[in-house]
């Protein structure tokens, strides 16, 4: 935990989105620094994902603040302005989703160089280079000219994860990334996150159920409720010195 | 009691089912089939040769004819029934056809002899094999699902052409001016084609830009799509070309304007062009936008998640994919829009541009050959959309085939799919688990 040093990547104020008359987010605060491994949980439609979404302004939040890398940007509509400003937003942070949305007209590899090569303009010789590197870390480095389809969930998700790590995000966001996977597949994916957060000290925002890589990884657990965080803290005093009823319930029900 | 009857009826029942094919029943089948259509043809010719029938034919003869062929008719469809007697009647049928067509027409046309001839067939078929065979209809039941479908339909396509030679025959065809046109006739296929490609390209560009308008969330965009759509879907095609070819000129002129007159005075394959592609563009607008659409929503988050700006994202990520839905209703429209080019000749093109259609009108009416003029235009316009249709097909398999391999969602039905080889279940880790499909 030495390699948190204590600057801010992600900084979310005051957020709050609706859907119509539904309030799923209602004001969220929460600040994650360099280096630091956030899990948020909490029962399915308490808002963790929209948070998520929200951060990366794959949903707009209808008021409030979002900083990512010191691009700060307030929510509400959007403007010709702020479009770009989301763009450059996004290059800061890499985003895995639950049904891992490759692109499935591109190789494993294809999938990777992708966003480098046409988003930042790296030259494909060295994306290619780059790429493989990744794959080969994700475990993958046979599979680099495999389409999608013929991959397995875990290994489609292990290609998703090295694609967002390509555009070198400074903060990694997933989105129930093991929660479309066969048992014996969320294994993989989960040591590769693993890696990240212990070899690469990558800064991680994690929406997930499973406790155990929570209690191991983290260094901070957000419990989501009601589109609030009802409880924050460690690992060891969100599973052993809970303070919250809803909390201890939700953690019987999941442990 | 019942029980009992039922019982035993049960175990007879594989005795009683006449499973063996007798020998003949082929040709029984084969004789029923060229006398129930010699019949049947006699009949339909039979109105015309009375309506026509001129001083030169005798009552006697129509009145045998009209006898002959309600024997054959008769005769052919009875073979299907449990009477052994029908051999006879058929028998009796062919060859008192036979005979009439030899000693009363004297076999004078070509068309009789080949009658005659069929006629031979079908009698002596029934002598030589059909006489075991005749009374069971079951059995040419087995026989006729002997023969595979494809060659039935090709009898089927064999008879309807044979029928309509025969009326064309009737009709004092002139092959000869076919012939002769068909040449002049066919130079007018490059400016079909050429019509046709360019207004294809015109409408996929304008198809394209029309359904990103639809999918837009700016008010101009979707408005302007939405306008060019309702207007041209909602106008008839012949009327859309005329105002471009001869109402827009008048724009010009009333503005005062020589150059703008001159700007907006199309050559009427220019013309062509713009109205199909206009036209046949906001059509379009909706298999493109479908085929956009077709692109699951998390495509297009992913690109999003990787700063990728709209363009970009539809460059890279939702076109590729959507290219796959599009092109082959994109080629169906390009069928129709071969056919729909001649509506171009009402444009009065200069002759020697003049497309298919207009030089089947020109070469009809110069001669008063209609008919043969225009079934010329016809045949080739068939030829045109058949050969196409052929390939068309054939880049719908394929791409289906890709499609269902290449781009179906990530996860979804994978063990099914994967091409061979591969066993699927836990026992390697990877292949044959099933993942929930996508929630969007």
């Amino acid at each position: 935990m030495g390699a948190i040093d204590g600057q801010p990547v992600v900084r979310v104020e005051r957020l709050r989105k609706r859907f119509g008359p539904l309030e799923v987010l209602k004001g969220i605060d929460l600040e994650v620094r360099r280096g630091e491994v956030v899990v948020v949980f909490g029962r399915s439609g308490s808002g963790k994902s929209t948070l998520l979404r929200c951060i990366n302004f794959l949903e707009d939040p209808t008021e409030g603040v979002v900083e990512v890398a010191g691009i700060r940007l307030e929510g509400g509509h959007r403007t010709r302005g702020k479009r770009e400003a989301i763009r450059q937003l996004r290059l800061h942070a890499g985003m895995v989703f639950q049904q891992f949305n490759l692109f499935p007209h591109m190789t494993a590899l294809g999938n990777v160089i992708e966003g480098p090569v046409t988003v930042k303009g790296v030259s494909p010789e060295e994306a290619r280079a780059r790429g493989l590197e990744l794959l080969a870390k994700v475990g993958l480095a046979d599979k680099a000219d495999e389409y999608p389809i013929r991959l397995s969930g875990g290994q489609q998700q292990r290609v998703a994860i090295a694609r967002a790590l390509a555009m070198e995000p400074d903060v990694m966001l997933f989105d129930e990334p093991t929660s479309a996977l066969d048992p014996e597949l969320i294994g993989e994916v989960l040591a590769v996150m693993r890696s990240l957060a212990t070899d690469l000290h990558m800064t991680m925002i994690v929406v997930t159920h499973e406790m155990g890589f929570a209690r191991e990884v983290a260094h901070r657990m957000c419990f989501f409720h009601e589109g609030v965080i009802l409880e924050e803290g460690t690992p060891q005093e969100i599973f052993e010195h809970t303070r919250f009823p809803e909390t201890r319930k939700f953690l019987d029900a999941v442990l | 009691m019942r029980a009992d009857a039922a019982a035993a009826g049960a175990e007879v029942a594989p005795a009683a089912y006449d499973a063996e094919i007798p020998r003949g029943s082929l040709g029984l089948l084969l004789a029923a089939w060229l006398l129930l259509v010699e019949g049947a043809l006699g009949l339909i010719f039979l109105p015309i040769i009375v309506i026509t029938a001129d001083a030169r034919i005798p009552p006697g003869d129509i009145a045998a004819f009209a006898a002959l062929s309600v024997a054959t008719a008769v005769g052919g469809g009875l073979l299907y029934s449990r009477w052994p007697v029908s051999w006879w009647l058929a028998l009796t049928a062919g060859l008192g056809s036979v005979a009439w067509l030899v000693v009363d027409r004297g076999l004078t046309s070509w068309n009789e002899v080949v009658i005659a001839g069929s006629f031979t067939v079908a009698a002596v078929v029934l002598l030589v094999v059909g006489r075991r065979a005749a009374g069971r209809p079951e059995a040419m039941a087995l026989a006729s699902a002997q023969i595979p479908f494809r060659v039935k339909l090709a009898l089927v396509w064999v008879g309807i052409v044979f029928v309509l030679s025969l009326f064309f025959a009737l009709a004092g065809f002139d092959t000869q001016f076919m012939r002769d046109r068909f040449g002049y006739i066919a130079s007018g296929l490059p400016f079909t084609i050429a019509i046709a490609v360019g207004a294809i390209l015109l409408a996929m560009v304008l198809a394209l830009l029309g359904a990103l308008g639809r999918l837009s969330s700016n008010p101009i965009a979707f408005g302007v799509s939405g306008f060019y759509t309702s207007f041209f879907r909602g106008t008839p095609l012949i009327v859309q070309l005329f105002l471009i070819y001869l109402a827009l000129p008048q724009i010009g002129s009333n503005l005062g304007s020589r150059n703008l007159t001159e700007l907006l005075t199309l050559t009427a394959f220019q013309a062509g062009i713009l109205g199909l592609g206009l036209n046949y563009g906001a059509y379009m607008t909706e298999i493109f936008r479908a085929g956009i659409q077709s692109v699951g929503h998390g495509q297009s988050e992913a690109a999003d998640a990787l700063a990728m700006s709209y363009a970009q994202k539809m460059r890279r990520v939702v076109l590729p994919q959507a290219v796959r839905v599009i092109i082959p209703p994109t080629g169906n429209e390009f069928i129709a829009m071969m056919k729909d080019t001649a509506l171009v000749s009402f444009l009065g093109v200069a002759a020697a541009q003049a497309e298919l259609f207009r030089r089947a009108q020109l070469a009809g009416k110069a001669s008063f050959r209609n008919l043969e003029a225009f079934l010329v235009a016809a045949a080739l316009y068939w030829g045109l959309t058949t050969i196409f249709s052929f390939f068309q097909g054939r880049l719908e398999r394929r791409l289906s085939r890709g499609y269902v391999r290449a781009a179906a969602a990530p996860g979804r039905r994978r063990g099914r799919l994967l091409p061979g080889g591969r066993p699927a279940g836990p026992a390697n880790g990877a292949g044959g688990t099933e993942v929930p499909a996508h929630g969007h």
